[in-house]
């Protein structure tokens, strides 16, 4: 049983230009005091295809934290534009909001993002291939649509056998990892998600 | 008869699984499958009794969805506190539910179900223990034990009080475990399984009683579940799918005998589920003249039909033909039993209301109790103390509230201004404190360069006991739900701060990163030190300047929660004239606090003694001079340069002149004697004469208190008069011997029948503080010093323990006095006491030492319920003998009244076992030889139940004793143990270990070389034979 239990996620600013600082608001709820903080991270995928292009925005501490329903908001800088593929900056892509405790990752709220311009005629006309004029560009969050992952993971530091039995019975594990990312993308792409704003 | 089916109650015509009505009767919950989730559902139950709420759009028909099991639920079930919801399903998982404590909210959070639910229900426990898929689940009547059963073949009991312990794990089903019912009384749990048996265990040992296989053996596996049920005045238990003949049925097992000789036969298809109103039906026939008792109950088949049957009556009451598409899948009646629901494959769901008049009247649940008692010798209400416990999970968060929050207290680590006020100030505000922030968010450094945020804390609302109002009760207005939205901008403010912080993870190298968190917490407290809020603290002291109040304040932290050491003490008393301006004050504090909490971490667990120690620092005297505001009082009665605990020794004293003392026990004429001081009763020329007089006649004194101003008329004569020169402060006496105090210390003792004098005046290092006299002629004093004499006064003269000090023992929590509850001496004089700590001592005068007989607040002994240990005790009344005499004292402090935690199944036994031995030793000890024996008895019967074995042998080896004829002879073993025959002990444990066939190996080895040692020795010796003539019969 998680000890901590993300509640609710706004995002704040919400369409905003592409250079402007992420915003969350985040409600969680937690049944008993917790020993450490907690590490949040705000992930920005460059590009669907490798994870070598996924840039941590912030990481943030939080706590102490006691019993009962606390709220903050974790704002972090936008993505470093000379990171991302120039071929991946336009269109859908994904900003993860990560939670972990003692250095295990326990949750991961999904967003897909889209990119673009917002005069209609840089739009159609700028070709993929010449660099993105990141100034003019508009970030649109889905926030309508979070996907949440849950992650068993062991919270009072067990011993390294009863963690075992845990994740045996559990079928939830930390390999969904990585798949989960790609598999969220690949399924913006067959939908083709409306994401105007 | 109503029948209705509401359209609205679906799982987007996903099969629903399982039903179950609230016990308040205004929801009731669902479960199936989600989308590629299991998906619970609990629902508002009036739109579905009445159709002008159905059509108000205001009233919310959905309460709270939960997505959270990973695959489809199979059951949920409510316990019958209607606190709880228990769902299972197919990812193995068990979940508890309970209502959430915080304004309504959405489901979880990303779950993508419906929005805006007026109710949050979250998990509470998450239980894993099946390999399988759950399929049905029962709480047990008084709600302390929760059943699951699972495709893995096992059923697992839960122990529903401290989740997720499990109590047992009931295998030998080789088949699918499709359904589990409990025993309306509590002593057996059910179940059915596509093995094609049905199994009955006791929940006594969690064995099986009985497996119902010939009724079942036609079956196939062919149904979902297999829900049976047992009827409420628990005769009988119904099965679900049954064969008779080649059809299906419903087979009707008495609980005599285990019988199957009836059965419910019908349906066309197999019988899937059985749920019996929980009722106990009545109604008045016109053939007969007294009222009929009868059960109903709801059958539900894989014919898509349901029918409900009377046991009044031969034919079913009514079937409904064709109610659904599929097949029936689970029934739940409500509690007051006019209302069914059923589910079914199908997607849908149907209620049925029933008159009362169709029917009948349920019975009371006290009439209900009395049958139950009637027939079984036991009932629920007579289950009371597990009723009782049923309440505990509240104390226990209760508890573990207090706990916590004193933990927060003494390690001064609460880095929120509110409570760091709270705790600097010493006015605590218990009410719901704030754990952080409540208006924004607190952002730092830490030292590898990344932000630290302390979050805003959302208080919760009031909490209104843990139970859900019934819903639509009033208060529950819908509030926006939360979903995961775009806003401009947060409520929340920020505020950055430049300290600088360890971050507190475990990666950090650092292992003493907590403490160095907590300075760094303090810190960042103290910049607030000129809001409002600490101003408000410090003009709250009443201090005149205020410099002086930023001190005291500081300062009573100081005293009160972290003595310094010397060296820090020295640093802010010295700095204390350097206060200033507004900076350097507020450097001092921090510094101060950083100091302080330092202190603590390091000598927390020192701290009375060097609370004590510290006021022996001469520096310190500066200090609190300077310290003396009103919070520092109650703290320190006494500030003087003497080390000492805060020991509450009153001299004695008599309220009025006059004192009346019981003379108790005895037998003959000296029964109901009765003692009189009177002081100054007569006057002479050289000062007041008190008197002592001793009248045979009965005690005028109600029995709570022994000393009380007399009421007594002239006219008795009394036996002796006696006068003393000095006025008198206590009195004590026995059969024997009477001893008065006086207030000049001096202790006089005379013979209770003639009045003379047995010695001349003793006098005591110190004013008396208590005085009593034991049995026979030993006498007990405690001075108002702390010191403590027995003196001997029969025949010769002499002093057994020579002003012994209490302060070893009379050490109690910082701050809190300790008093003697009770002093009283055994039979060869040992001194007993107990304290207000709620510990009890004797002192044992070979070991020149105090021994602890007694700890009310031991957790050992709170683990070990009373229940658990009296259920060895063989006698119960024992409270006359010395052990209990004094553990009754500290049964009436306060402290141990109010908590009696309940043994739950791994913990209590083990600490009944050691609460018993413990008891044994002090036995020992006070040398009380029928608790001895009443307490060795208990332990070895303790632990038979356990099946501590190794222990077990340990007992029975001494008590048996060399394995040879001249036992009896041997030096180094003795046959008796304070008085008491080894062996007729040892036969007496034998016959409790013959109740436990897991022993039955170790009864058998003893119980032969007992009647072995026992038959030699009385050929050999006629002497002995007598005593052993008994054991032939063994």
């Amino acid at each position: 049983m998680a000890k901590v239990q993300v509640v609710n996620v706004v995002v704040l600013d919400n369409p905003s230009a592409f250079l402007n600082p992420f915003q969350f608001e985040i409600t969680f709820e937690c049944v008993e005091d917790l020993q450490e903080d907690l590490e949040w991270k705000i992930i920005y995928v460059g590009s669907a295809e490798s994870e070598e292009y996924d840039q941590v925005l912030d990481t943030v501490y939080v706590g102490p934290v006691p019993e009962g329903r606390h709220m903050f908001v974790f704002q972090a800088d936008p993505p470093d534009p000379a990171k991302i593929p120039v071929a991946d900056v336009i269109g859908v892509t994904v900003v993860l909001l990560t939670c972990s405790y003692r250095g295990q990752e326990f949750i991961r709220v999904g967003y897909y993002v889209n990119n673009d311009y917002v005069d209609p005629e840089l739009r159609e006309n700028q070709p993929p291939s010449a660099p993105p004029q990141f100034d003019k560009l508009q970030r649109n969050i889905l926030a309508t649509n979070p996907r949440v992952t849950r992650f068993k993971v062991d919270w009072d530091n067990h011993s390294k056998q009863e963690e075992k039995m845990e994740s045996t019975t559990d079928p939830v594990d930390n390999s969904m990892d990585g798949t989960f990312k790609n598999g969220l993308l690949n399924a913006v792409h067959e939908n083709s998600m409306n994401m105007e704003p | 008869m109503k029948l209705l089916k509401p359209a609205w109650v679906s799982h987007d015509d996903l099969p629903i699984f399982s039903v179950d009505i609230h016990p308040d009767g205004s929801r009731f919950a669902t479960g199936g499958q989600g989308e590629d989730s299991g998906r619970i559902i609990i629902w508002n139950m009036a739109p579905v009794v009445s159709e002008e709420v159905e059509n108000d759009e205001n009233v919310p028909k959905l309460l709270c969805q939960m997505d959270n099991h990973l695959a489809c639920v199979n059951c949920v079930r409510w316990s019958f506190s209607g606190k709880f919801l228990a769902s299972g399903g197919d990812d193995k998982l068990v979940m508890i539910w309970k209502i959430s404590k915080y304004p309504t909210g959405g489901g979880a959070f990303g779950s993508g179900g419906k929005s805006g639910h007026a109710e949050t229900w979250r998990c509470s426990s998450t239980l894993h223990g099946h390999t399988g898929d759950v399929l049905d689940m029962a709480w047990s009547p008084h709600d302390a034990w929760l059943a699951s059963c699972s495709v893995d073949n096992t059923v697992i009991v839960w122990n529903a009080l401290k989740l997720p312990e499990m109590v047992a794990v009931l295998k030998g089903h080789k088949g699918l475990v499709k359904g589990v019912a409990w025993d309306p009384v509590g002593k057996y749990v059910a179940s059915q399984s596509d093995d094609k048996t049905l199994r009955v265990w006791r929940t006594a040992d969690w064995q099986q009683d009985a497996v119902i296989q010939e009724p079942f053996e036609e079956c196939g596996g062919t149904t979902h579940v297999l829900r049976l049920s047992w009827s409420p005045d628990g005769q009988y238990l119904v099965s679900a799918h049954a064969m008779n003949g080649g059809g299906p049925t419903a087979q009707i097992i008495e609980r005599e005998g285990w019988r199957q000789d009836k059965d419910f036969v019908g349906h066309r298809k197999a019988v899937t589920c059985v749920r019996f109103n929980s009722n106990i039906l009545q109604k008045q026939y016109r053939q007969s003249s007294k009222p009929q008792q009868y059960c109903c109950c709801a059958i539900g088949s894989r014919d898509c039909s349901l029918s409900v049957w009377l046991t009044a009556l031969k034919r079913p009451l009514v079937v409904l033909h064709q109610l659904f598409t599929s097949s029936v899948l689970d029934l739940s009646w409500s509690f007051t039993g006019l209302q069914l629901m059923a589910c079914s494959w199908d997607g849908s769901v149907a209620f049925v209301e029933f008159s009362q008049d169709e029917l009948g009247k349920p019975l009371s649940l006290e009439e209900k109790n009395v049958l139950h008692e009637r027939m079984y010798g036991m009932s629920l209400a007579s289950a009371k103390p597990q009723v009782t416990v049923v309440e505990t999970p509240e104390l226990l968060a209760e508890q573990e509230k207090v706990v916590t929050d004193q933990q927060k207290k003494s390690e001064l680590s609460v880095p929120t201004e509110k409570s760091t006020t709270n705790t600097s100030t010493s006015h605590p505000q218990p009410l719901t404190p704030h754990k952080g922030p409540i208006n924004c968010q607190i952002e730092t450094r830490t030292t590898d360069g990344k932000r630290r945020i302390t979050p805003m804390f959302i208080p919760p609302a009031p909490d209104t006991g843990d139970g859900p109002a019934p819903f639509g009760s009033g208060g529950s207005t819908q509030t926006p739900a939360f979903t995961s939205s775009s806003e401009s901008r947060s409520t929340i403010l920020i505020k950055r701060r430049d300290d600088v912080v360890d971050p507190n993870v475990s990666r950090s190298s650092e292992k003493t990163t907590p403490t160095k968190e907590t300075t760094a917490a303090g810190g960042s407290t103290t910049v607030q030190a000129t809001s409002p809020q600490s101003k408000r603290m410090s003009t709250e002291n009443n201090a005149s300047s205020s410099s002086v109040a930023e001190v005291s304040i500081a300062g009573t932290s100081v005293t009160i929660k972290a003595p310094p050491r010397k060296e820090n003490e020295k640093s802010w008393s010295s700095s204390v004239p350097e206060i200033k301006t507004d900076a350097q004050k507020m450097t001092l504090k921090r510094k101060l606090e950083k100091e302080t909490k330092i202190g603590s971490k390091i000598q927390s667990p020192k701290r009375a003694r060097l609370n004590i120690e510290d006021k022996g620092f001469g520096q310190s005297s500066v200090v609190t001079s300077k310290l003396q505001s009103s919070v520092l009082q109650p703290v320190m009665p006494a500030v003087d340069d003497q080390p000492r605990p805060i020991l509450m020794l009153p001299p004695l004293g008599m309220t009025s002149n006059k004192g009346v003392y019981r003379i108790a026990g005895g037998s003959g004429p000296r029964t109901k004697c009765r003692l009189e001081v009177e002081n100054s009763a007569l006057t002479s020329q050289y000062g007041p004469l008190t008197k002592v007089r001793v009248y045979p006649g009965p005690v005028f004194s109600s029995p709570s208190s022994a000393c009380m101003p007399s009421s007594v008329e002239d006219d008795l004569r009394a036996s002796w008069e006696v006068v003393l020169g000095c006025n008198a402060c206590g009195a004590a006496a026995n059969q024997q011997i009477i001893v008065v105090v006086c207030q000049d210390s001096t202790l006089h003792v005379l013979d209770t029948v003639t009045g003379q004098r047995l010695l001349s005046p003793l006098v005591l290092p110190a004013p008396a503080s208590r005085i009593s006299v034991g049995p026979r002629l030993f006498i007990l004093a405690v001075t108002v010093a702390g010191g403590l004499c027995v003196w001997d006064v029969g025949g010769k003269l002499k002093c057994l323990i020579k002003n012994e000090s209490l302060l070893p023992i009379m050490q109690g929590q910082l701050g809190r006095e300790v008093t003697i509850k009770s002093s009283l001496l055994t039979e060869n004089g040992c001194p007993l006491v107990s304290l207000s700590t709620g510990k009890a001592y004797m002192y044992s005068v070979d070991l020149a030492s105090w021994l602890l007989i007694g700890d009310a607040n031991d957790p050992v002994h709170k683990c070990a319920s009373q229940k658990n240990v009296s259920q060895f005790l063989s006698v119960s009344d024992i409270s006359s003998y010395p052990l209990a005499t004094i553990q009754s004292h500290l049964k009436s402090s306060p402290v141990t009244m109010s908590l009696r935690l309940p043994a739950s199944s791994q913990i209590g036994p083990m600490c009944t076992v050691t609460y018993l031995e413990q008891q044994l030793l002090a036995c020992q000890a006070l040398e009380s030889s029928k608790e001895y024996r009443n307490y060795l008895i208990a332990f070895a019967r303790a632990l038979i139940q356990e099946g501590m074995e190794s222990r077990l042998r340990l007992l029975c080896d001494d008590l048996l004793g060399p394995a040879h004829a001249h036992a009896k002879l041997s030096k180094s073993w003795q046959d008796s143990i304070m008085g008491h025959s080894k062996h007729e002990i040892l036969k007496e444990i034998l016959r409790f270990m013959s109740a436990n066939l897991n022993l039955q190996r170790l009864y058998t080895e003893y119980s032969r070389q007992l009647s072995v040692i026992e038959n030699s020795a009385s050929s050999l010796s006629n002497g002995v034979a007598e005593s052993c003539g008994e054991i032939e019969g063994l």
